[in-house]
């Protein structure tokens, strides 16, 4: 276990719990999607390169590259769809605090 | 070292938890479903720590991969839906 990875999974935890506690606290659902978005995808890619770190590139780093690889191309992928589906609805305007 | 992995696991299942909130409170259905999309990425990332907590990592990740693809798909799916209603 390489202090580097040990640093990477950390700050990948530390991106998930902001993600999560974002999207419990946030007001308004559009304010939510920049939580699970932006943080959650990062928090995803430091915990998936500090294992591929720890594995030390082994036989099981291409897959977990090709995780890393789906993970950022369809995390925000699938929230923009959900965002564009909200967009026109006025029921998914109405926590905000910015209207 | 496998102490740490299984914190990192602990703390993950434990913001799972803590995602099912916006579930069961969210006003609309797309709280929900916003919530759905975080506690099925933070499944994909249990898996693969999983996976490294019993030394057995190429059948996790390629579990992690089928679950990634399906977190993919089900939230544009879903939009899809709720977008055509709307014509």
């Amino acid at each position: 276990m390489t202090a580097l990875s040990v640093v990477l999974i950390t700050a990948g935890l530390v991106f998930l719990a902001v993600s999560a506690v974002g999207v419990v606290h946030l007001p308004g659902f559009f304010a939510r999607t920049h939580a699970v978005a932006k943080s959650e995808t990062l928090g995803i890619l430091l915990v998936l390169g500090g294992l591929i770190v720890h594995h030390r590139f082994g036989p099981g780093s291409i897959q977990l590259a090709i995780v890393i690889v789906i993970a950022m191309i369809a995390n925000p992928t699938a929230v923009h769809a959900l965002a564009r589906a909200a967009a026109d609805r006025a029921d998914a305007h109405a926590g905000e605090e910015h209207p | 070292m496998s102490t740490f992995l299984l914190t990192a696991t602990v703390i993950v299942a434990l913001l799972i938890v803590v995602g099912m909130y916006r579930i069961a409170a969210g006003p609309t259905v797309f709280d929900r479903l916003i919530a759905a999309a975080l506690i099925t990425a933070n499944g994909v990332v249990l898996l693969v720590l999983t996976g490294f907590i019993f030394e057995r990592v190429g059948l996790f990740v390629d579990i992690a991969i089928a679950l990634a693809l399906l977190a993919f798909l089900l939230p544009i799916a879903l939009g899809k839906y709720f977008e055509g209603g709307r014509r």
